[in-house]
């Protein structure tokens, strides 16, 4: 895989918040998508275990400094909400959306570096 | 990055909210009818709908979130009293006089329309959303 191979901790972690933030986007569509539904609960998604747990493999493997600089995904409790509330999930939405283009925009220009590098600095 | 889930999502979504304004239409379409198909009085209808069950891929790490978006579970008659309304003249109208009319309540029908609708835009924008994060996964790395 590229993230573990080239890319290092910094790509890695990118990737988890990009599949993160997809994951994301799955829970509030679902949201939105039975917003109608009696009886159902709004989902939030809970990441805070995952990140926590990617963080101690990552740091173990190679300690670096600036983890508190990582992009903090909401940890919010899980099923916790009530009804859906389209405004709040609407909100939620493109809050993710936002976040995941910024995550997908520092992977670019992660990988521009890589790239600078590769080519001895030359453009 | 699955988008294709993220879309059928939305799509089962806005599935459920286009049945949901189809049985709203046939409630109002039905509101002055006096006989329905089996002979009776028209009975509105009210559409349930619920939570499909399904896998996510990225179900491992949801810890065990299974949605699949929305699912239409049952049309179901209400059990309404009839609208009695006294016209003598009516070929419906029974001894008395009294026509009856289904239980239709606009108000509440047109409060469901306004929101299926509103649940539908809701939809296409979640739909929107991970349209423009596909075409941005696409730009990745364009340059």
């Amino acid at each position: 895989m590229f993230a573990e191979s080239l890319g290092g901790v910094t790509a890695q972690m990118l990737t988890v918040g990009l599949s993160a933030a997809t994951a994301r986007h799955q829970i509030i569509a679902g949201n939105i998508a039975n917003a109608n539904s009696p009886g159902y609960v709004a989902r939030e998604a809970d990441f805070s275990r995952l990140f926590q747990s990617a963080y101690a493999q990552l740091g173990g493997a190679r300690a670096q400094a600036g983890w508190g600089a990582m992009p903090a995904l909401p940890a919010s409790g899980t099923a916790g909400g009530g009804a859906v509330e389209l405004d709040v999930e609407i909100a939620k939405l493109s809050d993710n959306t936002l976040r995941y283009q910024s995550l997908l925009r520092g992977l670019d220009r992660h990988i521009s570096n890589l790239a600078y590098v590769i080519a001895d600095g030359r453009k | 990055m699955d988008f294709g889930q993220s879309f059928a999502i939305s799509a089962s979504g806005m599935a459920v909210e286009k049945a949901r304004l189809d049985v709203i239409a046939l409630n109002l379409a039905n509101l002055n009818s006096t006989r329905s198909a089996d002979g009776g009085i028209y009975q509105p209808l009210r559409l349930i709908s619920g939570e499909k069950a399904g896998a996510l891929n990225f179900s491992s790490l949801l810890q065990g979130y299974g949605g699949g978006g929305a699912e239409v579970r049952e049309v179901r008659a209400l059990a309404v009293p009839p609208r009695l309304v006294y016209e003598p003249a009516h070929p419906d109208a029974d001894d008395k006089g009294f026509v009856a009319y289904p239980g239709v309540n606009q108000v509440t029908e047109m409060v469901s329309l306004m929101s299926a609708v509103r649940a539908y835009e809701a939809n296409v924008v979640a739909m929107s959303a991970a349209r423009s994060m596909a075409l941005k996964t696409l730009e990745f790395g364009a340059k």
